[in-house]
């Protein structure tokens, strides 16, 4: 009982964290960093920026499977703890989302000879989202931070291009001071 | 136990993490329709033992898409288009799939091979940028037959080809309306 009062007030006294998403860099060759700032007894916000350059997507993206392909993110956020305790707890959070990526769309064009052909069109998009997250968070030695993280959210204007659904999946690695 | 409560939440990460949130599908379909690119040989319904049924397709890289002109070469970069078509021979009140070995199928041009259907290839010929099929399927023996097209169709009476496109490029689907079938898409025939 002491040492989780003696751990809740050191956490206390920190109130900045940052994180890098392991999982996504080895699994979708994504850099993934997140800051956040605790205020008060259970809110916090924070940033998460995303950068991706995923083999696996880029050929889908080629081979027609998808006709678009993230790129970046920036996810704003809002987070709520669920739970007493200040080293072990879940969190639920809300998030918006600026993204954007390649698009590929199929036209028709006409040569110089007047016989038309199709081919694909490669351009950008960009996007707003909003969505939510659930999370479970540990800490060790009151500054190492573990975080599972996993949401859903929609794209809001430009869902011709963008994808329709926004994820954020993530298994957190971070330093809290 | 926690160490299992660790693994778990690993586990679940993974899992979700490859859940693909994209919209599903294949962005690289093209359709169009374009009539009368399949035929068999022109030929009177009664046909012998040991004659052949003879198919064929014999159309260029220039086709007409609602009456503008379309380059399906330079659209799918393909050298072969594939189609299908099925044989049936009555018995009592079934239909039968009559097959062949490959090596008894007469390949005039293109290629084929033979299962539960035809599976046929044109073939590019670029001298003079034509995609050809013929191909003659031995008659063995007596008996009511029919042939249709709709194995790899959405209609009874049209047969869809399909580029076999380089793998970055677009594929074509063509929907051919043909001729000489009933309304249930069977061309109907006899082998005495």
């Amino acid at each position: 009982m002491a040492s989780y009062a003696q751990e809740s007030t050191v956490l206390a006294t920190k109130k900045n964290e940052f994180r890098v998403d392991v999982l996504s860099a080895i699994v979708d060759s994504k850099a993934s960093l997140s800051y956040e700032r605790f205020f008060g007894k259970d809110f916090s916000s924070g940033i998460n920026v995303n950068f991706s350059n995923s083999k696996k997507l880029n050929n889908d993206f080629d081979n027609g499977y998808r006709n678009n392909v993230p790129k970046f993110e920036f996810n704003p956020f809002i987070r709520y703890a669920l739970s007493k305790s200040k080293s072990r707890y879940y969190f639920a959070e809300i998030f918006g989302s600026y993204n954007g990526g390649d698009f590929k769309e199929i036209i028709r064009l006409v040569d110089q000879n007047n016989i038309g052909y199709y081919t694909t069109l490669k351009s950008t998009y960009t996007d707003f989202g909003i969505g939510g997250s659930l999370g479970y968070k540990m800490y060790f030695q009151d500054s190492i931070a573990l975080e599972f993280i996993v949401g859903f959210g929609s794209n809001l204007f430009n869902t011709d291009k963008s994808p329709d659904v926004i994820s954020r999946v993530g298994l957190n690695l971070g330093y809290r001071f | 136990m926690k160490k299992i409560k660790y693994i778990v939440l690993v586990l679940i990460a993974v899992f979700v993490s490859n859940c693909d949130t994209n919209d599903d599908g294949f962005y690289n379909n093209v359709f169009i329709d374009v009539p009368n690119l399949v035929f068999l040989d022109p030929h009177a319904n009664t046909y012998t033992v040991g004659e052949k049924l003879f198919m064929n397709a014999n159309f260029s890289r220039y086709l007409n898409e609602n009456a503008t002109p379309i380059d399906i070469f330079k659209t799918t970069g393909a050298t072969e288009f594939n189609f299908s078509y099925v044989i049936e021979k009555q018995s009592g009140s079934n239909w039968e799939v009559v097959t062949v070995n490959d090596s008894q199928l007469d390949i005039v041009s293109g290629n084929a091979q033979n299962g539960s259907y035809v599976y046929g290839f044109c073939k590019y010929n670029p001298s003079d940028e034509t995609y050809k099929y013929r191909v003659g399927f031995p008659l063995l023996s007596s008996g009511t037959y029919r042939l249709s097209y709709g194995y790899n169709s959405d209609s009874n009476t049209s047969v869809e080809l399909r580029s076999e496109s380089p793998a970055t490029r677009l594929v074509l689907n063509i929907n051919s309306l043909v001729t000489g079938v009933d309304d249930a898409g069977y061309y109907n025939f006899t082998v005495n």
